[in-house]
């Protein structure tokens, strides 16, 4: 980028200025959207801003969202956290909405105590502490008990490998609605139940469990939550009895991942419930399906051990569209089950998710055909068609049966020509019920 | 907007319908109406003038000032591709990262454009590019880039922070830094003749000449302020000399620096002494001229605040020395009492110690240290004094005794804290004695 110095306009001011022709566009943008612009910068380059010209001079104290790296520009800590404060100090909006911190040096736990107390005078409303412990010589970071006293107008807060602290007075965040605890060690299980039950207008939970986090039973009693997101980072640490006890009647998502030899143990109805996403390794699916009756989205991809996914009588009347994970040996057992038990199923996604296990199932024709496909299945999808036997008799058996069959769709994995030829012939040939089918083939 | 709305404004004529936009240097424009009423502001404009609005040539809805033409076509073209519903989010985004690719020139002008028309997923597009622009430059880069004139004064660059003056803080610090200066004065009285020796004439002739008044006197890298008379006596040689002395040693701020500063700072401290010997008639009593007080009030308000405020401003770079120029004007008077005032502010710094870092510098050694502070509780603002020794100061907390109890909590606040808040704790340093 080079100025452009061919043509000059003498500045009239006593200051004689030479400026350039060109115009000064960004300046006369205004304001909101030049702080919103700002609001996108890491805190450095904010701060740098002040000394662009007189119009920047004092722009950079009035952004509302700040982002704190301390590995942007690999400052020093002592210089950052110098930084960090006096920012927050000189910062003159009345409320700043996002704290973004992202840490990977030696932090200091003062430096985090004064962080979130700034955090508190500001009524910051969503605070983000992130921690990267991706160099080893930086030392777990401890947050300070003082966050779950001090700010009571937060309402995102999002962890990321920290540690917190136990505190024996009450905790509370009044206005929290969205809390993410990623990689986070607690106290113990009881911590875990009392910052849940201290939140009483959450509804948003997403919780990644790591191993040694010290909480065995994960207990989610939350009447107020509508989304749930669990999933567990594998590693070794875990043991038989940990798992998580769910009580949230008012849920409206719920996504679990955890390939743990756990359980997971439902309490209540949710008859809220609209989406649900089950990618996990429980030993009785059925316990947690039995639940989810309502649900209109679900994604399986379940371990099974036996014939029976769920106690039989749990039909999901309402579920529309629904999702199987083709890579477990017994993946057909829960296909014919799940098309059996529901009555109303206008989608059905059949998706290689994961590495195919070694035992393929083997296709054994149903006794009867289930409703779903005489009266409702209008699509098909399948991603990962290896066109394998029972993958073949298992189209061939949708086809013939489904009467409103409109759209069918099947991704291939394999990029070889000759080879997706061949299953695109075998498939044209299966004898169709629903004169109105789309056949795509990729 | 509605389908029902839609249909309704439709002309029965054509198959296709159009709306008329005119941008503000009169050019008037048809365009598919589901085009144009992909703009929130446009579909608003029609849908309240109701029927008409736009659907010819003489009644054409005016757009914002901001919109021009060469950005309305953009603007448009953006729309055509989006209002599609077919597209899936990888196509969309596909097309706005190419979209996207412009001049800066044209970036901003279509950001304005957007935000007039109160398209945000256009303005965040925008924005976020800006931003991606200025993420990671200088200064001096974004300035070329974007064409800003580069209008602030040197001295505006070197001081982040306004109306500090008007801080009650500051004030309080005057007050103090002058009770202080009383004190040293006195202990100069005892301390010694044997260091008036260690005169070191050229050094004072340095100084003096600069107290002399070379207007616009450039030292090392320093640039003459022109702004604020109000300031313009003597700025403070204090930080200038040190500059001067020390080489680029940053007095303020890091601690590091001022540990390294110190071995420079006892040459300093002989030309001091020998200016104070020399300075006793414009000593600063209080009864002293009210002219001269708030003179020197306001240099040790100017340079607590440097102390106080010189920060990072750009990670990248070494920290630039504080500058000054002086305009100096100085009688014969002030000569002795800023000769004064820059020996008891040199003092501050000099012996092997240094004050808490929340002023700008940081206690160590076996020093006792007075703090006197404001703090401010919900009643009103209270007065209180501390007085302690600080021991090790190595030590994490650091030790010190002699600490009232009732304000011991405030004392370990203070050492491990370094930021100062509104109504917590606010502390100036009062006095510093040495043992």
């Amino acid at each position: 980028i080079s100025i452009s110095c061919h043509c000059f306009v003498r500045n009239f001011k006593t200051r004689s200025h030479i400026v350039s022709y060109k115009m000064d566009l960004i300046s006369k943008l205004p304001e909101a959207l030049l702080l919103s612009i700002l609001s996108l910068l890491p805190a450095q380059d904010v701060a740098s801003t002040m000394l662009l010209s007189k119009r920047w001079r004092f722009l950079w104290t009035s952004v509302p969202r700040l982002e704190y790296d301390d590995s942007y520009q690999s400052i020093e800590y002592g210089r950052f956290s110098r930084f960090v404060d006096r920012f927050l100090f000189l910062h003159e909006a009345p409320v700043i909405e996002t704290l973004h911190f992202k840490l990977g040096k030696t932090c200091g736990g003062e430096d985090i105590r004064v962080w979130i107390r700034a955090a508190d005078k500001f009524c910051v409303r969503e605070l983000i502490f992130e921690i990267d412990s991706s160099s080893n010589d930086s030392p777990p970071i401890l947050l300070p008990s003082s966050l779950y006293t001090g700010c009571r107008m937060l309402v995102t807060l999002k962890l990321n490998k920290v540690i917190l602290e136990d505190t024996s007075s009450s905790i509370a965040f009044p206005s929290l609605k969205t809390l993410s605890l990623v990689s986070v060690e607690y106290p113990g299980d009881e911590f875990v139940s009392s910052l849940l039950s201290s939140c009483p207008v959450l509804e948003d939970l997403h919780v990644e469990q790591r191993p040694y986090d010290n909480v065995t039973i994960f207990t989610v009693r939350v009447p107020s939550l509508k989304s749930l997101v669990l999933s567990i980072i594998m590693g070794k640490g875990f043991s038989v009895i940990d798992g998580f006890v769910i009580d949230t009647p008012s849920l409206e998502w719920l996504d679990i991942v955890d390939y743990r030899n756990a359980f997971c143990i439902i309490e209540n109805d949710m008859p809220k419930i609209m989406t649900a996403r089950f990618d996990v390794n429980y030993k009785h699916p059925g316990e947690i399906l039995r639940y989810i009756t309502s649900v209109k989205r679900l994604y399986l991809c379940l371990l099974l051990t036996s014939e029976n996914v769920y106690p039989s009588g749990s039909i999901f009347y309402c579920l529309v569209h629904l999702k199987i994970c083709t890579c477990m040996t017994k993946w057909l057992n829960l296909l014919m089950c799940m098309l059996r038990d529901s009555p109303k199923l206008k989608s059905l996604k059949l998706e290689q998710c994961h590495i195919l296990q070694a035992w393929r199932p083997c296709w054994k024709e149903p006794n009867s055909v289930p409703e779903c496909l005489l009266s409702s299945l209008e699509a098909l999808e399948w991603v990962g068609y290896e066109g394998t036997e029972e993958e073949k008799e298992v189209v061939a058996f949708i086809l013939r049966s489904a009467n409103c069959l409109e759209k069918v769709s099947i991704c291939s994995n394999s990029t070889d020509p000759c080879k997706k030829l061949e299953l695109v012939k075998e498939l044209l040939f299966l004898s169709r019920c629903s004169s109105t089918c789309n056949f795509i083939f990729d | 907007m509605s389908e029902a709305d839609m249909a309704i404004i439709k002309p029965e004529m054509m198959m296709k319908s159009y709306i008329w936009l005119e941008t503000t240097d009169g050019s008037i424009q048809q365009v598919e109406q589901e085009i144009a009423m992909y703009c929130p502001m446009i579909c608003h404009e029609v849908l309240q003038k109701g029927l008409g609005a736009g659907s010819s040539k003489n009644c054409a809805i005016s757009l914002p000032q901001r919109v021009n033409p060469a950005m309305l076509s953009l603007i448009l073209d953006y729309c055509r591709f989006h209002q599609v519903p077919g597209r899936s989010n990888k196509e969309r985004k596909v097309h706005d990262e190419k979209f996207i690719r412009m001049d800066t020139k044209r970036l901003c002008e279509l950001a304005s454009a957007a935000d007039s028309l109160q398209l945000k997923p256009l303005v965040d597009l925008s924005s976020r590019a800006l931003a991606r622009i200025i993420e990671g430059k200088t200064p001096e880069e974004i300035r070329e880039i974007f064409h800003l004139p580069d209008d602030l004064t040197e001295e505006e660059k070197l001081e982040p922070l306004k109306n500090l003056m008007d801080d009650p803080r500051i004030r309080l610090l005057n007050r103090l830094y002058a009770k202080k200066r009383k004190e040293l004065k006195e202990r100069e009285k005892l301390k010694g003749k044997e260091v008036e020796e260690r005169v070191d004439e050229r050094s004072v002739d340095d100084l003096l000449s600069f107290i002399n008044g070379k207007d616009h006197k450039v030292v090392k890298t320093s640039k003459s302020k022109k702004k604020n008379k109000k300031r313009k006596e003597h700025k403070n040689k204090v930080s200038h000399n040190l500059h001067s002395k020390q080489q680029g040693v940053q007095i303020v701020d890091e601690t590091a620096a001022s540990l390294g500063g110190v071995s420079n700072l006892p040459s300093m401290e002989e030309d001091i002494f020998s200016l104070k010997t020399d300075s006793e008639d414009g000593y600063v009593d209080d009864g002293m001229d009210p002219v001269l007080k708030e003179m020197l009030d306001r240099e040790v308000e100017d340079f607590a605040r440097r102390l106080n405020s010189s920060w990072v401003l750009s990670s990248g770079q070494e920290r630039q020395p504080v500058h000054f120029s002086i305009n100096g004007n100085g009688a014969t008077r002030r000569l002795t009492a800023f000769q004064v005032m820059l020996g008891s502010l040199i003092l501050l710094m000099v012996f092997g110690w240094q004050v808490p870092e929340f002023c700008g510098v940081t206690v160590k050694g076996n020093s006792r240290v007075r703090i006197s502070g404001l703090t401010g509780t919900e009643g009103g603002d209270e007065w209180f004094d501390l007085s302690y020794i600080i021991l090790d100061e190595a030590s994490d907390p650091p030790k010190y005794d002699n600490v009232p109890a009732d304000r011991e909590d405030l004392v370990r606040d203070v050492l491990s804290s370094t930021l100062l808040f509104p109504f917590e704790l606010q502390l100036c340093i009062s006095e510093l004695e040495l043992l």
